[in-house]
């Protein structure tokens, strides 16, 4: 626990080239390190069980290091089309961009923000504090030193708790979050704004207001009010996992989750008529909302044409 | 100094990593590829890595993600979330323990005398009988306990030196 506070004690000293300082963090890891191990070695005592070691291997360590240090160090890297990567390095300078711009807006933080963008793919990734997120598909995030992250876009955060009970905030377009060791999704894309809660409990605060969620709770910003619910569709985790599941879900219901799991928007046109009886089951993953439509369209009969970056069915039978 | 710090963490974790990937996570011949893939996330992008509080959980935790990203897209079609909790399981602090004390007692085995280590490893970790291991290496049992009991006494010592100094 002191080596926590030590670190943390230091943390704003990190980027001073004192070396003494840097020094002391990595003697505290390495007296952390090897607490951990007396622990363990002193619970498992001499009878420790040698045949588990059976799978147990020696890995190419140092040819390892060197690519990594010399910088021929994604493995795999050979394996994309050469055009592909440029254009995903496109892509990404422009999400970097724009993210920066987004974040420097009124940022006087002294914190020393990294910028995490993902450009055009799902990802997930650790926080210093052992914090868990899952980022969405053209979503970017900053991150600091402190616990205190920005939004654009959507994420998943399954927050660590920590000993010195820091605060954990996440600044969106419109409001921002505080939570103390809680599983929670949030969406921020311009006036677009949800925030749904898996496990513990988070406070939103926008414009004076405030609301709190606990686990199973949910609200979005609808206009300028905030709109709160105690009960979450099955799901609305479902970009996270990536997996979209019907359960004799009725149309309606089942058209509201696609649009919040491709954040896209399908509408029934005005003289579409949706029998009550009419359900789905079914179960898509990592597929795309035209491989979704596709099966609408076997199930249902459906037709469809694009209206701007949505969709409008214009008629469907069951 | 980063690099010092980078190094640190390097030879600490890669091997136990290497093997939590490949045998708790079941990634077997992507293993390496997976955790290569997190520390060099942790050297190009994180450049300032002395700023990780709890290095042991963010390692094992990144490679614990990448391995789910790697299952998921080895598996084209439908998966079910049940069916993937199968493959990977959910980061535990115990595990990463577990593996970490199997590094530290694999690394001690390898720096046994090589004859000492051989029947060390037939006996314990192969679990071979000892009249086996005398029939294969052509040697006599007393000969096999000795090692065996030797290698011990130097596990031991290595494990809890107050042991040692009794």
């Amino acid at each position: 626990m002191l080596y926590l506070m030590n670190v943390r004690e230091n943390i704003h000293n990190l980027n001073n080239p004192d070396a003494s300082k840097e020094a002391e963090i990595l003697a505290s890891w390495k007296q952390e390190a090897e607490d951990t191990l007396s622990g363990i070695q002193a619970i498992a005592g001499i009878n420790f069980p040698y045949e588990t070691l059976k799978d147990y291997r020696q890995y190419p360590k140092e040819t390892a290091f060197q690519k990594i240090i010399s910088g021929n160090k994604q493995p795999g890297a050979g394996r994309v089309l050469p055009l592909i990567r440029k254009y995903a390095a496109a892509i990404a300078f422009l999400v970097v961009a724009v993210a920066a711009f987004y974040f420097t807006q009124g940022s006087a933080s002294s914190d020393s923000m990294e910028k995490m963008v993902s450009a055009a793919n799902f990802m997930q990734m650790v926080l210093p504090d052992g914090s868990q997120v899952t980022l969405d598909k053209y979503t970017a995030m900053s991150y600091g030193q402190s616990r205190n992250i920005k939004l654009d876009g959507r994420a998943f955060f399954n927050v660590s708790k920590t000993t010195d009970q820091q605060q954990f905030t996440v600044a969106l377009h419109k409001g921002k979050i505080t939570v103390l060791g809680t599983r929670f999704s949030v969406t921020s894309r311009g006036d677009l704004t949800e925030v749904a809660v898996e496990e513990g409990k988070v406070r939103y605060e926008y414009d004076g207001r405030e609301i709190i969620l606990s686990a199973g709770e949910w609200m979005k910003l609808s206009g300028e009010d905030i709109v709160s619910s105690q009960q979450i569709s099955t799901n609305q985790f479902s970009w996270k996992d990536q997996v979209l599941e019907f359960k004799n879900t009725p149309i309606e219901k089942a058209i509201m989750d696609i649009n919040r799991h491709f954040g896209t928007y399908i509408e029934l046109a005005p003289n579409v008529q949706i029998k009550s009886e009419c359900l789905i089951t079914s179960k898509f993953s990592k597929e795309g909302i035209e491989a979704v439509l596709a099966e609408f369209k076997l199930l249902f009969n459906i037709q469809y044409h694009k209206k701007d970056t949505g969709y409008v069915i214009t008629s469907i039978k069951c | 100094m980063d690099k010092e710090i980078f190094r640190y963490l390097f030879d600490t974790y890669y091997n136990a990593l290497c093997n939590y990937a490949a045998n708790a996570l079941g990634l077997k011949d992507e293993a390496e590829d997976a955790v290569m893939e997190v520390f060099t996330h942790l050297w190009t992008v994180n450049s300032n890595i002395s700023q990780i509080s709890n290095p042991k959980a963010y390692l094992f935790k990144s490679v614990y993600h990448k391995a789910i990203e790697k299952s998921r897209v080895k598996r084209p079609v439908i998966v079910s979330l049940e069916s993937e909790k199968i493959v990977v399981e959910d980061y535990k602090e115990e595990i990463a323990d577990e593996y970490l004390l199997k590094e530290k007692i694999y690394q001690s085995i390898r720096q046994l005398p090589s004859k000492c280590q051989l029947i060390f490893v037939k006996a314990k970790i192969d679990g071979m009988s000892y009249k086996d291991i005398t029939g294969e290496m052509d040697i006599a049992v007393k000969t096999v306990e000795n090692q065996i009991a030797k290698a011990m006494k130097i596990l031991r010592s290595e494990f809890n030196p107050q042991h040692h100094e009794l």
